[in-house]
């Protein structure tokens, strides 16, 4: 981003923090995933606390694409919540940093989905 | 009343169903924004509608069955946020009252609880101000007080829901900014303040009645043989049955006879209602009548002939005029006038939407995989509405592009510009580059006070839009309109710019806006139309 006096960059890791706490509050979604193998064995291994759960892409025009992996609660319609997150998650990513919507592509993979008070 | 069976629970939530979609625009109204763009209300409407609908689709002998039926309805016809919570809240209910024959206020205390339960299983951080924040204060407070009398425990546990409805305000910043309350809170206190007035005895019916999606394929292009919708309120509640009914068939059908507290709702269908006031006034003096023309609404359902976004309906199958085209238009229209213009412009599917009531993906995906044209070119005509095109457009295996018009003026720019393309263009590179040349502006009035990009906006002010920025407020239409010419547009590039008249919107006046609009841009051509389109008074297009 840049305007007449400066300019602001957002680092990768800065992108997928907000994606991740944004997604966090969306109705439905009860955890976040972890992206890669890697992770996931980490994270079986009790190495990493929280998944990472977003992944983003800075694109060269300046567009971004970032996918989700969520775990939702059992018994909700997953295309309605997918839908929330898409959309919440966007809103709320483009008034914290400026970028606007149309330059914010979201995928949402659903991981895991949570029954009842199982533990994650 | 101290307890209830399957049936009156079923009645309990219809009467809940029908008073929100009494108060569905005042919820809708509460959202953030001034502009009437929320659709909390009607959301949380079509998913109880979908839930009650499912159950009378299984006809249920017993609770279990009843509960199981309006749960797994509630599940299938979640919309929207709200809609999800609203879901997982029924679903807590049905699980409390799954092994029960009947229900004790006692019963409703634990449903009340499994609901609040259920429904914060699925939020990680839950935020006080929300329609949670309210079903557990109404569960916390049930379950304290023993009331035996449903219509007592009922009013008594609403009071608290609308105090809790009524500190969301303060809970939540962007509430506050706005002044408004949680519309999904709201949305839940009406449904039981519907399902209290059931309680009571008062009888309650949707003020914006709507045919259900079989309805109206059924009514489509049918000469009515009973014209007339009659309700009469009769101030007595034993009138010989027998004898009304057989009178009132005589020349009518739909009859429909209930009594309760003093009172008997007469509901016929018939050609003359007068006749049929005039009958049974000789038992008991009229307290209310209400007569609607059924031929009209049925001419308005199918004349336009659109797809109904509520219910995902579309036009009826085999409808599409693009059946073997080489590319088929699609687009979504917020209005009778609208849709005439777009047909004209030889758009080939129309779905209807707009702010209030953004068709879902199916609504795109089911007219499309119906129709056999080659390609086709979608136009949102509204930013929240562009991605569910999208998702459409992946979903299909159908060549399909979605032209991002953010506003109907928009497509029909693009829509006029591929009328005189040539059959080799990129037609969707065309109509891409005639949306991005139209500039649209609208003229609504605030639903409630707020600030928006730094302005003041008073309730029932109106505003004046270009390119979803509001930038200027006033008390009249023509005083908001005078400002357009001070916006920031490249004027230069400009020649025509097109006006709509909404359908509330007094034609006398619209007459005379387009004058000092036509005074106001000598160098330009001002066209006026009739637009028929919701909430706005006024749209346009400047190309």
């Amino acid at each position: 981003m840049s305007d007449t006096k400066g300019t602001a960059v957002l680092s990768r890791n800065a992108i997928e923090e907000i994606l991740r706490l944004a997604a966090l509050n969306v109705y439905g979604v009860t955890g976040l995933a972890p992206v890669t193998f890697g992770q996931r064995f980490s994270q079986a291994l009790a190495l990493t606390a929280t998944p990472r759960g977003v992944d983003a892409q800075i694109k060269p025009d300046g567009s971004i694409e970032a996918t989700i992996h969520v775990r939702l609660q059992y018994g909700l319609r997953v295309s309605e919540v997918a839908r929330t997150i898409t959309s919440q998650v966007r809103y709320a990513f483009s008034t914290m940093t400026g970028i606007p919507e149309d330059q914010v592509t979201l995928n949402v993979v659903v991981w895991s989905i949570r029954i009842e008070n199982q533990p994650e | 009343m101290k307890e209830i069976d399957h049936v009156q629970l079923e009645a309990l939530f219809a009467s809940g169903l029908a008073n929100l979609e009494t108060h569905k625009s005042f919820v809708n109204s509460l959202n953030v924004f001034p502009v009437p763009d929320g659709d909390t209300g009607t959301n949380m409407s079509l998913t109880l509608r979908t839930a009650l609908d499912e159950v009378s689709k299984t006809r249920p002998m017993s609770m279990k069955e009843f509960v199981s039926a309006l749960s797994s309805g509630s599940l299938i016809g979640a919309r929207g946020n709200s809609g999800v919570i609203l879901s997982q809240i029924i679903r807590g209910m049905a699980a409390a009252a799954d092994n029960k024959s009947r229900i004790t206020t006692a019963d409703f205390s634990q449903m009340l609880s499994r609901a609040s339960e259920v429904a914060y299983k699925a939020v990680v951080t839950p935020v006080e101000g929300t329609i949670l924040t309210v079903v557990r204060r109404m569960s916390e407070h049930a379950g304290a007080v023993q009331i035996e009398d449903f219509a007592d425990y009922l009013a008594d546990v609403i009071k608290v829901g609308r105090q809790a409805v009524t500190e969301t305000t303060a809970q939540l910043p962007a509430l506050a900014e706005a002044h408004v309350v949680d519309a999904g809170a709201e949305g839940l206190v009406t449904i039981l303040e519907g399902m209290l007035m059931d309680v009571r005895g008062q009888f309650v019916q949707a003020q914006e009645p709507r045919p259900t999606a079989q309805g109206e394929q059924q009514a489509a292009g049918r000469q009515l043989t009973y014209r007339y919708d009659t309700v009469v309120l009769v101030a007595s509640d034993h009138l010989p049955e027998e004898q009304v009914r057989a009178k009132l068939t005589e020349r009518g059908d739909s009859l429909v006879l209930a009594s309760a507290g003093g009172l008997t709702k007469v509901h016929v269908h018939t050609n003359e209602p007068y006749d049929a006031i005039r009958y049974l006034m000789q038992f008991a003096p009229i307290r209310e009548a209400h007569i609607e023309d059924m031929q009209y609404q049925t001419d308005e359902y199918t004349g336009v002939s659109t797809a109904r976004a509520a219910t995902g309906q579309t036009e009826p199958p085999g409808g599409c005029a693009g059946q073997g085209v080489d590319t088929a238009y699609v687009v979504v229209s917020p209005g009778p006038g609208f849709d005439e213009v777009f047909r004209k412009l030889g758009a080939h599917i129309i779905i209807s939407g707009g702010d209030t009531m953004n068709p879902p993906t199916e609504a795109f995906v089911d007219p499309i995989a119906g129709c056999d044209a080659r390609s086709f070119l979608v136009f949102p005509n509204n930013k929240n509405i562009i991605l569910a095109a999208r998702q459409a457009a992946t979903l299909l295996d159908k060549d399909v592009k979605v032209v991002e018009s953010r506003h109907p003026v928009q497509a029909i720019a693009a829509l006029v510009q591929l009328v005189s393309s040539s059959p080799d263009d990129d037609r969707a590179a065309t109509a891409a580059a005639a949306v991005a040349a139209t500039d649209f502006f609208s003229v609504t009035r605030a639903t409630k006070n707020a600030t928006v990009c730094g302005l003041t906006v008073q309730q029932g002010s109106y505003m004046l839009f270009v390119d979803d920025n509001l930038v200027a407020t006033g008390d009249s239409v023509p005083t908001v309109l005078e400002h357009l010419k001070e916006t920031d547009l490249r004027w230069s590039d400009k020649s025509l710019v097109s006006v709509y008249r909404g359908a509330e919107h007094d034609e006398l006046a619209f007459d005379q806006e387009v004058a000092m609009l036509t005074q106001e841009f000598p160098d330009l051509e001002v066209q006026p139309y009739f637009g028929g389109q919701a909430f706005y008074d006024v749209v346009g297009s400047i190309e």
